[in-house]
């Protein structure tokens, strides 16, 4: 068994960019089904206040990366759905190369010591 | 016997949906109270919260623990707003560089045109503080040649032009700028 810490306050806001563009990028979505699916996928370890998911969210949209669109769900309930602009596969695109340039950098340096998280 | 429990089951549930809907109307008002959320963030909040109630109440919740667990994962509604209040310091940016740039191009072309009429108006008493106001952008330019240069030829005027639009919009967009981030300040409450 290991355990495993909740990410620091300052990894979930650097990382909630390239999450969202991320997620979008494969489909889009609303705000409760991209917190059910980050949660999910982090196996509960990255935990956001949903709320604050919206403002994420709109900051992205005035900065061009992502588009929105009020629809009508199969349960009749209007909903505001993200999807990802051509803007936003470009950022997306930089941002995973800066991310796996830090994850290969850590895992170079840990590769003989396996880490227990 | 399943006929009447269905029922039962049916008159329960009517009357705890209308404590729903009362808790959720509180806390809409909530919402409504909360500056810098616009009417379309307020209905997003609001249709997460009914998505979310009606998650934990697939999982087996009753009304009143979902409706709970919902308020709690949306968290608090204060921070949300200080959260979007933060957002709008970029388009206010993006104003003061507008504003400087409108500014500029007018009162450049305006200074410019002034400048054309005084100069055929030796002597008069608007020279000094004309040149006072632009004393920047002229003395700058005027280091670009030496003193036999013809100021009056078309180079010479564009240059001079150009001088002046780059100067007053640099002005604007630091006025614009500055007010900005006193309007800042002066909004900015404490943290505690």
């Amino acid at each position: 068994m290991y355990k495993t810490a909740m990410l620091t306050k300052d990894l979930v806001a650097a990382s909630s960019k390239p999450l969202l563009l991320s997620i979008l990028a494969g489909g889009e979505s609303y705000g409760y089904e991209i917190i059910q699916k980050v949660r999910e996928l982090s196996g509960g370890q990255i935990e956001w206040s949903d709320g604050m998911l919206y403002p994420v969210l709109h900051r992205l949209e005035r900065d061009g990366l992502i588009e929105s669109e009020w629809k009508e769900a199969d349960t009749g309930r209007q909903r505001k759905y993200y999807f990802i602009s051509s803007d936003g596969r470009k950022v997306l695109k930089t941002e995973r190369q800066q991310w796996l340039t830090v994850h290969n950098t850590l895992g170079k340096l840990w590769k003989h010591k396996p880490v227990t998280i | 016997m399943a006929d009447r429990s269905q029922h039962l089951g049916q008159i329960m549930e009517t009357q705890t949906r209308y404590d729903l809907n009362a808790a959720i109307e509180n806390w809409r008002q909530e919402l409504a109270v909360q500056p810098n959320l616009t009417a379309e963030v307020r209905r997003e909040l609001e249709t997460h919260l009914r998505d979310a109630i009606a998650g934990f109440q697939q999982r087996g919740l009753n009304d009143e623990e979902s409706f709970r667990m919902a308020c709690k994962t949306i968290g608090q509604l204060r921070q949300i707003g200080k959260e979007f209040k933060e957002n709008k310091i970029f388009p206010m940016n993006k104003r003061a560089i507008g504003f400087g740039a409108g500014y500029g191009l007018v009162m450049g072309l305006v200074m410019f045109l002034i400048g054309l009429w005084l100069a055929y108006r030796p002597g008069s008493v608007f020279i000094q503080p004309f040149l006072l106001l632009n004393a920047p952008a002229i003395g700058l330019t005027s280091r670009l040649h030496d003193e036999s240069y013809n100021w009056f030829s078309n180079a010479g005027l564009s240059q001079l032009l150009a001088a002046f639009l780059i100067y007053w919009s640099l002005l604007g967009f630091l006025s614009g700028f500055g007010s900005h981030i006193l309007m800042q300040n002066r909004k900015t409450p404490k943290h505690n």
